[in-house]
């Protein structure tokens, strides 16, 4: 039984209450706020929930697998009556009036919301030290990041704050962190889980996934969250039926990608796992250009509309062209001012061709390569990230940043379900990565679950 | 393959509705010479266009508009007045 389903047994039973939960997970995070997790506690309005919860408990009502869970939610996504502030000082006093859908799930089946967790500016970074609010720390070790986007929620699940968190994977967002902080990080199938309330990064890639302490946490909320929703119309997927693991891929360009320290971790899991197959995916040196050139123009589309016109912060000026320029060049952290600027540039008169139409190609082409490639094994295994978790401001070089992700942006540009199950050893951890065609997402977790039981 | 230089930069930027402040441009400018170059590899993609991959196609349902109340919209709003959002002046007198 996995750390939710034992928790909400423990309330189920009366053994704990809820108010007792709640207030264990909040002096938790005080007692850890040097990590920099969380960029907002509501701890009224989760001790308000869990009473609540509690006296629902005591009149008999079940709310769901999640009654009285104490859960944090990164802070790209909606929770009504919260600030959403994406790590921005664009979105300065800005208040949503209602869930995301994933949000609103996970109410429904009874979660507690204690806070918001730190991310890099709208999710754009790998190690969540591009944020307004600063950089969150590794609870496994303070000088070193904690992984990004999703650093604070990864943050607040390792260092046992809540036993679940939400996050956003757009190129692997939800499990670099994860691996960096020795905990589980699920990216779900793309459209199998409503992005609606979740603010847009990057629409053909952005998914919400969970961050838990173990496997059958994770799936246990990827079941809450998962299934069509009126105000997302690419939530249309299916998980699938939980197939036993079976045939197994190792895709060799990326585990020729990893230092020697990675590539016996990751033989150490294929062993787990009863071996694997060597395969090739020849596109792989075209993924992470491919995912920068495409992410970067969806979200120089998608972060047009903070102009301080309709929401956030507002720079006053007398023209209104050079208000929305003042609110934007003030608004937006550096990062993301990279990436908006490349999105232009990708997109603009004379480079469409050369970059975006090129990404789009790539994309394709490595779509086909994994197609093929399910026709001759059932699951994908490599390392989630090809390192460790690296000292805080050890990494001022942009492309040094964007060439890290290679091992995650595979997945995210098909539209593949991804877990990354964490790896015990002597220093810190590394993950290791289950990669499943589109659909298949309770396969994956059956294959995430062997891996973590037998590497224990 | 394309050259990056402080007017492509200035030309982008006016685009994207950005300033790059003067003291600024060169160092802004290496550093997106620098991405412009790594995102370069993508020239040496094969031209021959792939098959569309089947596992591309996401059904998608029919799209239903359920735009929220105006008054959920103004109230995220930075500027309001009399049920209007405020901006500077575009027109003149």
């Amino acid at each position: 039984m996995g750390a939710v389903a034992e928790l909400a047994e423990r309330l189920r039973s009366g053994a704990v209450s809820s108010r007792d939960l709640v207030d264990a997970s909040l002096l938790r995070a005080e007692a850890t706020a040097s990590l920099n997790a969380f960029v907002c506690l509501d701890p009224d309005g989760a001790r308000a929930a869990a009473a609540q919860a509690d006296d629902e408990r005591a009149r008999g009502i079940d709310r769901g697998p999640l009654h009285g869970v104490p859960v944090a939610i990164k802070d790209n996504l909606h929770v009504a009556g919260l600030p959403t502030s994406c790590a921005s000082r664009i979105l300065a006093g800005f208040v949503p009036r209602a869930d995301a859908t994933a949000v609103a799930r996970l109410r429904a089946a009874g979660a507690v919301f204690i806070g918001k967790t730190n991310l890099d500016e709208f999710a754009m970074g790998s190690s969540t030290e591009h944020s307004a609010f600063g950089p969150v720390r590794n609870p496994l070790d303070e000088e070193r990041v904690a992984g990004g986007s999703s650093g604070g929620s990864a943050a607040a699940v390792a260092a046992g704050v809540v036993p679940v968190a939400l996050g956003s994977d757009t190129g692997g967002s939800v499990r670099q962190p994860a691996a960096f902080c020795g905990v589980v990080g699920l990216r779900p199938s793309w459209g199998s889980v409503s992005r609606s309330g979740l603010v847009a990064f990057a629409s053909s890639l952005d998914q919400v996934g969970p961050i838990a302490a173990d496997v059958d946490s994770a799936q246990l909320v990827l079941e809450v969250l998962a299934g069509p929703d009126p105000a997302d119309a690419t939530a249309t997927r299916s998980l699938g039926p939980a197939a036993e693991p079976g045939r197994i891929g190792l895709i060799t360009q990326l585990a020729d990608a990893v230092p020697p320290a990675g590539r016996s971790v990751l033989d150490r899991a294929v062993a787990a796992l009863g071996g694997a197959e060597p395969v090739s995916l020849p596109s792989t040196r075209f993924a992470a250009p491919a995912y920068y050139v495409l992410a970067s123009a969806e979200a120089a589309s998608n972060l047009a509309r903070f102009d301080g016109v309709r929401y956030g912060a507002r720079v006053p000026e007398d023209s209104l062209a050079a208000m929305i320029r003042s609110t934007r060049s003030q608004g937006f952290g550096r990062e993301v001012q990279r990436r908006i600027l490349l999105g232009n540039f990708v997109l603009s008169a004379g480079h469409r061709d050369a970059y975006y139409r090129r990404g789009l190609a790539a994309r394709d082409r490595l779509r086909s390569e994994f197609d093929v490639l399910f026709r001759r094994v059932d699951l994908l295994i490599s390392l989630t990230a090809p390192e460790t978790a690296f000292p805080v401001g050890s990494r001022p070089d942009p492309v040094a940043m964007y060439r890290s992700d290679l091992l995650t942006i595979p997945a995210a540009l098909a539209g593949l379900p991804a877990v990354s199950v964490p790896v015990p050893g002597s220093g810190l951890p590394w993950g290791v990565q289950i990669m499943g065609p589109a659909g298949a997402d309770r396969s994956v977790l059956a294959a995430a679950r062997r891996l973590e039981a037998a590497l224990g | 393959m394309s050259s990056v230089d402080p007017a492509v930069v200035a030309r982008i930027a006016e685009l994207a509705a950005l300033d790059v402040p003067e003291a600024d441009r060169a160092a802004i400018t290496a550093e997106f010479a620098a991405i412009v170059g790594w995102i370069d590899t993508l020239a040496e993609l094969p031209d021959t266009p792939a098959p569309a991959p089947p596992s591309a196609a996401l059904a998608l349902r029919s799209d239903v508009v359920t735009n929220p109340p105006g008054s959920d919209l103004l109230a995220v709003a930075p500027a309001v007045t009399e049920g209007r959002i405020v901006v500077p002046a575009v027109l003149e007198d």
